[in-house]
């Protein structure tokens, strides 16, 4: 059983090391499958804005991590 | 355990990979782009804080005592070579050699290729139409790798002014 769980957690370990960037990364995918198809922006900047908001959550997570040290 | 690991892995594989054919394309790509980007930022994140200097390019004490277990293993066994002696001699010049250029390149480069590749699923499956179809992978590997090295210099700014903080508090 205990081999299980440290399986299960190193295959989690995998994914996410960092909470809160797998949640703005999750958070984020889930706002643009929500919110991008009802703006009405047409084709081009949808795509742009879902890779911005990704680009935006991976300097700033990177930078608060070099900030704590 | 490492049989139990693989039989549990093969019964995994023959029992969802015909179900995966009856779900439906897109959550596929969702599902499977979620994971892969999750896992791409998780890497390219590491290499960003590994190449400002942030975090150590190898745990040298965790090395160490691996390396010592392994060749306290290989020492005394058989005659002629000295097996011990060639393993180390060969890590020396070519694995640590290479070490840290691998960590960097190999890192950034894969998480950069994955974010791409989970990006361009995750919007193919949220009903996204990349301009370019195909090609706009190429634009993502670039958009992904730019906003890397701007995350380097990002982080090294922000490095320094903590030391310089720390060291005025000293």
């Amino acid at each position: 059983m205990n081999g299980l769980k440290a399986a299960w957690s190193r295959f989690i370990g995998l994914f996410i090391d960092d909470g809160s960037f797998a949640v703005a990364i999750l958070a984020w995918l889930v706002a643009c499958w929500l919110v991008l198809r009802w703006l009405g922006l047409g084709p081009t900047w949808p795509p742009v804005i879902l890779f911005l908001g990704l680009a935006v959550i991976l300097a700033e997570s990177a930078a608060r991590r070099a900030r704590r040290g | 355990m490492g049989g139990t690991a693989l039989a549990l892995l093969v019964l995994l594989a023959l029992a969802l990979g015909p179900a995966l054919t009856r779900i439906p394309r897109d959550l596929v790509q969702v599902g499977i782009g979620t994971l892969t980007l999750l896992f791409g930022m998780r890497w390219l994140r590491k290499a960003i804080l590994r190449t400002a200097g942030v975090i150590a390019l190898h745990d040298e004490d965790a090395a160490f005592a691996e390396e010592t277990a392994l060749l306290r293993g290989l020492a005394g066994i058989g005659a002629g070579w000295d097996r011990a002696a060639v393993s180390t001699a060969f890590k020396i010049t070519m694995i640590e050699g290479i070490d840290v250029v691998f960590i960097v390149v190999a890192l950034g480069t894969a998480g950069t290729l994955l974010c791409a590749f989970g990006t361009f699923w995750v919007g193919q499956g949220i009903g996204l139409h990349w301009p370019g179809e195909d090609l706009s992978l190429l634009g993502l590997i670039t958009g992904f790798a730019g906003v890397a090295r701007v995350a380097v210099r990002w982080c090294r700014a922000q490095a320094g002014l903590r030391t310089a903080a720390a060291g005025r508090l000293a």
